[in-house]
């Protein structure tokens, strides 16, 4: 097992009160795997991410509570400098939006040279130049010798994002996060960069958390599937499991609202109700205001993780050996 | 790049000959100078005779040429005081002038910068606040009475400094300090509103997930990117410092254009003026075409468009 | 439109959870500090303690009363013909709001005015107006004021136009920048496709939508206005006697410092008390409605 989450509880401090944008989150992680994590906005995903890396913003963030156990050693337990060994090195991210994550006044090749740097695995300027252009191309970037002088602002979006994922695997990571990686780029491009991250696990044995809103996505390129909602994951386990017969009401709501072919004439299902704002949490489930399966228990109690077989687990009071 | 610099240095050629005649209508609306140059008791023939000696008595457009002419030659008249060229005059005390105003001008880039950096990293703490506070002071006190200030405390109670003239390192604090320190709380202000937006950026995240030092981040990926909108302020600085230098020149007396033109102004000795003001303002123009090229080297969208 | 913005003083939800934001919500600080000089300056003649032209040379060069022991007769003490340090002060006040108030308003005429025009009619108006202030902005502020004091003597009358003069280019160009922006909203561009005249168009569509940004403007140019103002009465180019100048007053003392600490410092103090509220206001007026001014 590379990474183990266990409990991690990450709150944000804010003027109107406490806001649990990570509340007890529990998954693992193996090496060479596929994880997807799926939720609505506001769901606690990204900051799920943040927090592995131990970049949340402070002062208005904080990680308090939990263990995060990469390799073994508890990553929270981490002083400054041991996490910045570890970013861009043994573990790296990516963001959503392309554009945003390169610097505009420095060159594609400066930029993509830095991880190298950071980290002390070349010493020459040749020799970083060649490890930089050998990453460009493993990112299937055309004619990288020539991009390097190049700034962001002349490379199209999806050229973009796989520079950021050059950056990203520069430094040879056991563990790639992805949060988001496709929602900026066009539909054609998604994909081809779908399959970069394919190819690049395949290619270093790196394990990939893919963070996403798109079933789709995760139907593609995962293994395994977290599911989450209000801070919480309330669904885990493989993909083809999960996606075949949802265990938890949210998922299967989830899943219902996919548009299918063959499905002409009928109204799109939409999962009544919308996300709960976090500073105002119903006591009980997260989700019971908008479950279509709601028993009285669920107002009151939030449900624990139950384990359905192996490696599948939901949090639903329908699971409990049936009916509450 | 080169088309930008050709633009830049056409554009300003025509704030040059704006100048020039801008220059010029004020002096002309000053007043006939003839009534200095002769005795109260001349003759209205002694008049007329110095007019058309001076090609006053030519059509204003005439005159303008007539200077325009002269200036780039150089000429811009005797002073009425000194009996010198008035360009000679100015040049003279030209290299008193850019010491002040460069030391000025360095003192407040790099206290400015460092103390809005150091603003922005450390926000909402103390520290912050601390400099906050003391740059709005500092942009509310007018520098003639800072200036008196320093005078007043260093030189007078405590006698450490002197209180006039030119000479050594010594003499050039005070009038440095003064003239800068309305500088530095702009630049400061602005520096750290700049890197805080900056700070707030994906890239700074990203610099981060690859593993950069702090430190890294700040200095190189952050403060470049800052710079830019502080660039075009520090444009705009020099031109405080240029303008006010001529006030604090006048009270530590400082003997550079600044106090020649203000004793020139009393006096009425308008070629020394026209001169004065023309230098200050090309020179001005001079350096803001290099803020520009700089922008170009900061910003590599400029470059290429 | 100023008493509506004065009564929005709502809290907008801080951005930073400093006890310095929030008292930023309110501009408390700057009317506490402006009140005053306007009070000075407009009610002054009716509680000045001593007549501030008053001569007397046997009272010359005196210490604050209250630190030589004497009570409150001179609270900041007299100058070298015996006048009342205090009343000049407050008699002070007058010069600086009258300038640099007219001064300013003068200057956003102007400035909004041809500012407008550029933008909304562009062409050669626009080449021309900008052109004219690129030049006039390539000279220095306080060089452009001497020059403009050598053509028309000193005096009240210049101080204003002087200051109307340097400060219209910035109004100009924040105003066509907005005008700009205005012009390509799409109320804007129907009202053009339904033929309305440009008059009715500017009045109604445009001035209203960017006389918050020149709202902004003024404010935080007061400030500087002060300054100038108190700089050019400092060089003796500003108000003539028998009116009070709180530059003048500083420039006279320039002779006395050694013995007479008091003579510049309560001036300078009155100029810094003016010119922090008028900053304070600038900034929160500019915080609340146009954050892009930022680098103003």
């Amino acid at each position: 097992m590379l990474l183990s989450v266990e409990g991690l509880k990450t709150y944000c401090y804010t003027k109107g009160g406490v806001v649990k944008a990570v509340d007890g989150v529990t998954f693992s992680v193996n090496r060479g795997e596929a994880l997807g994590i799926v939720g609505e906005s506001g769901c606690g995903k990204s900051m799920t991410c943040s927090s592995i890396v131990r970049l949340v913003p402070q002062p208005a963030a904080r990680i308090v509570g939990g263990r995060i156990l990469f390799e073994g050693e508890d990553l929270i337990a981490k002083d400054e400098s041991a996490m910045r060994q570890i970013r861009g090195n043994k573990i790296s991210m990516i963001l959503q939006d392309p554009l945003m994550s390169l610097n505009p006044v420095y060159t594609i090749g400066n930029q993509v040279a830095e991880t190298f740097k950071v980290h002390g695995r070349r010493s020459s300027r040749t020799s970083i130049t060649r490890e930089v252009v050998d990453v460009l191309r493993r990112v299937n970037i055309p004619s990288p010798e020539q991009r390097l002088k190049d700034y962001p602002f002349q490379f199209s979006g999806g050229m973009r994002q796989r520079t950021v994922a050059a950056m990203a695997i520069a430094g040879e990571p056991k563990l790639l996060i992805a949060d988001e990686p496709t929602t900026s780029l066009d539909v054609t491009v998604q994909d081809q960069f779908l399959r970069l991250l394919k190819q690049m696990q395949d290619q270093s044995g790196m394990a990939l958390i893919l963070v996403t809103h798109d079933l789709g996505i995760v139907a593609e390129t995962c293994d395994r599937v977290a599911v989450m909602y209000a801070g919480k994951i309330v669904e885990s386990g493989d993909l083809q499991g999960v996606f075949a017969s949802p265990a938890h009401p949210y998922t299967e709501a989830l899943f219902s609202a996919l548009p299918r072919l063959g499905q002409r004439g009928k109204r799109l299902f939409q999962i009544k109700g919308e996300p709960p704002h976090l500073l105002h949490l119903p006591d009980g489930c997260a989700f019971w205001p908008r479950c279509h399966k709601v028993l009285d228990r669920c107002r009151e109690d939030y449900p624990p993780m139950i384990s359905i077989h192996e490696g599948r687990r939901a949090a639903c009071w329908r699971l409990k050996g049936g009916e509450a | 790049m080169g088309r930008y610099i050709v633009k830049r240095l056409a554009a300003s050629l025509i704030c040059v000959v704006g100048v020039s005649l801008i220059i010029f209508i004020a002096v002309r609306l000053s007043g006939d100078v003839t009534q200095l140059l002769l005795p109260e008791d001349a003759q209205k023939e002694d008049f007329a005779k110095l007019r058309a000696e001076l090609g006053l008595d030519k059509p204003i457009p005439v005159q303008y040429l007539i200077f325009v002419r002269e200036a780039a030659k150089g000429n811009f008249g005797r002073s009425t005081r000194f009996t010198r060229p008035a360009l000679e005059l100015v040049l003279g005390r030209l290299p008193a002038t850019l010491q002040l105003a460069s030391m000025a001008f360095l003192i407040a880039i790099v206290f400015g910068l460092l103390s809005g950096v150091t603003s922005a990293r450390k926000r909402g703490l103390p520290l912050d606040l601390l400099v906050r506070v003391g740059a709005l002071i500092g942009q509310s006190m007018p520098s003639f009475w800072l200036g008196l200030m320093f005078i007043l405390i260093v030189a007078v109670r405590f006698g450490l400094l002197p209180t006039s003239g030119r000479g050594g390192l010594s003499h050039m604090i005070m009038p440095a300090v003064t003239l800068s320190l309305f500088s530095i709380a702009a630049i400061s202000r602005l520096t750290r509103s700049a890197m805080i937006n900056v700070l707030g950026s994906e890239y700074i995240k990203m610099a981060r997930l690859k593993g950069c030092s702090e430190r890294r981040v700040v200095w190189k990926h952050a403060l470049k990117n800052a710079a830019i909108p502080v660039v075009t302020l520090a444009g705009l600085q020099l031109a405080q410092v240029i303008g006010y230098g001529v006030i604090v020149e006048t009270v530590f007396a400082w003997p550079g254009i600044g106090k020649l033109i203000v004793d020139a102004v009393f006096s009425r000795d308008y070629a020394v003026v026209q001169a004065g003001v023309t230098l200050l303002s090309v020179i001005y123009i001079i350096i803001n075409i290099g803020v520009d090229l700089l922008y170009g080297v900061l910003d590599p969208q400029i470059r290429y468009e | 439109m100023a008493f509506w913005i004065l009564k929005s003083a709502m809290n907008k939800g801080g951005r930073e959870n400093t006890i310095f934001s929030q008292v930023r919500e309110l501009p408390l600080a700057a009317i506490l500090l402006l009140l005053p000089v306007l009070i000075c300056g407009i009610f002054g003649s009716l509680f000045v303690p001593h007549n501030p032209a008053a001569v007397n040379p046997d009272l010359a060069m005196r210490p604050p009363s209250w630190m030589a022991g004497e009570g409150w007769t001179h609270v900041f003490g007299t100058d070298s013909l015996g006048r009342d340090v205090l009343s000049r002060v407050i008699a002070g006040a007058r010069a600086t709001i009258i300038v640099s108030f007219l001064g300013v308003v003068i200057a956003g005429a102007i400035g909004v005015l041809l500012g407008l025009v550029a933008a909304y009619f562009g062409g050669w108006f626009d080449i021309i107006i900008m052109r004219i202030v690129d030049i006039q902005m390539s000279i220095p502020g306080t060089l452009l004021a001497l020059l403009i004091s050598t053509s028309l003597g000193a005096g009240l009358g210049t101080v204003v136009a002087v200051i109307a003069i340097v400060f219209w280019t910035q109004y100009a160009r924040v105003t066509r920048g907005e005008t700009l922006s205005v012009k390509q909203r799409d109320f804007v561009v129907m009202a053009r496709v339904l033929g309305s005249p440009a008059k009715r168009i500017l009045r109604r569509h445009i001035f209203p939508n960017i006389i918050d940004s020149a709202m902004v403007v003024a404010t935080l140019q007061l400030g500087v206005a002060v300054m100038l103002e108190a700089a050019l009465s400092f060089l003796g180019l500003g108000v003539q006697p028998p009116s009070v100048a709180w530059g003048k007053m500083i420039a006279e003392s320039r002779l006395y410092i050694a013995t007479a600490w008091w003579l510049p410092v309560f001036p300078g103090l009155a100029i810094m008390v003016t010119v922090l509220g008028a900053n304070l206001l600038g900034d929160w007026l500019r915080d609340r409605f146009d954050p892009k001014l930022r680098q103003v």
